[in-house]
């Protein structure tokens, strides 16, 4: 199986998918008019799209940008983030009766080193590998 | 007992007298039925049949696998086509397409669909095989519940982009809502589902 590959203006890389009932001249019908592209084997294309829009067009393949790849790393570390200080959060900000705000402020603490090695971590991974192993 | 006289040919059989008349224009006219058994049309194959085109009646060669006979589109004659009604009639999906945007993005069945395309994360565009008319057809479709989990806090809903509905293709988003927590979020699928009428 083929697929056919093109960067947009933005560095970003579309990969078109042909169906099987149509050639796969048909499918290069569906580029962009203008666009230069590629027709690669399935292989040549990624297949963990944990970072999917940090991939980029390079020749003859796709491949996962690096510092894409970090930016998008943060993101998540920032959504896991907040998700586990939410419940903290609320306890000390509405003064929940019968809580123990000590307690989640000292939860909250280890949430913000635990956060922060991980961003540590993943400035410092110099392959992908290094950027998922840092997100856990 | 059969006589033969000028431009007629008058057999009498035991049920009565039939005639058949040989016209000066060359027309042949018969008072009984006609029931030829090996009548010729010219090039003739297994599978042929025959209409009349006003004048005369003519072979309409044989069509291929799965085609059905149709009128076509002036109302004169019948032709073969593909798909017959069913391609054709309005309560009928024009394409429609069942594919998988994890791992490896991979079309599982479609019909008149050329090619998805993967922008990214939860961003899809599909190819029309064939373009519709305008941009008035109708879509409908449903996702999975992408984070591949039995959490019912999680769903997937499909949304059309802005501008995205162009005649020969279509750019949608899977996007995954959740009662518990955060945003909706661009979440890719195993399975989106998305049919296509007008």
């Amino acid at each position: 199986m083929s697929k056919i590959i093109y960067s947009n203006s933005d560095g970003t890389v579309s990969i078109i998918t042909p169906s099987s009932n149509v050639s796969l001249e048909r499918a290069k019908q569906d580029v962009p008019s203008g666009v230069s592209y590629e027709v690669v084997d399935d292989n040549k294309v990624p297949t963990d799209r944990t970072f999917r829009n940090a991939w980029v067009k390079g020749s003859g393949v796709v491949t996962e940008d690096v510092t894409k790849s970090k930016a998008l790393a943060h993101g998540t570390r920032r959504k896991k983030r907040a998700v586990e200080f939410k419940p903290h959060d609320d306890t000390i900000s509405l003064n929940i009766p019968g809580t123990d705000t000590s307690a989640a402020e000292t939860s909250r603490a280890a949430i913000r080193t635990k956060y922060a090695t991980m961003q540590t971590n993943i400035d410092n991974a110099t392959d992908i590998a290094g950027i998922k192993t840092a997100l856990g | 007992m059969s006589q033969i006289k000028n431009n007629e040919i008058t057999h009498t059989g035991n049920s009565g007298t039939s005639n058949i008349v040989l016209g000066s224009a060359g027309q042949v006219t018969m008072a009984g039925d006609f029931t030829p058994s090996k009548l010729k049309l010219g090039s003739d194959a297994a599978g042929d049949t025959m209409y009349s085109n006003g004048t005369q009646y003519v072979r309409l060669a044989k069509g291929t696998a799965a085609q059905v006979l149709a009128m076509n589109s002036g109302a004169t004659a019948p032709e073969w086509v593909t798909g017959g009604v069913a391609a054709t009639h309005q309560s009928v999906a024009k394409a429609w397409v069942n594919f998988n945007g994890t791992g490896t993005v991979a079309i599982n069945q479609d019909y008149g669909v050329s090619s998805i395309t993967d922008h990214g994360t939860g961003d899809y565009t599909i190819n029309f095989d064939s373009s519709f008319a305008d941009n008035d057809y109708c879509f409908v479709g449903m996702a999975e519940n992408g984070e591949g989990t039995s959490n019912h806090d999680s769903h997937t809903i499909i949304s059309g982009y802005y501008g995205g509905q162009a005649v020969g293709s279509f750019r949608l988003a899977t996007l995954r809502t959740r009662f518990d927590q955060e945003p909706p979020l661009f979440q890719d699928c195993a399975a989106i589902c998305v049919a296509f009428f007008r």
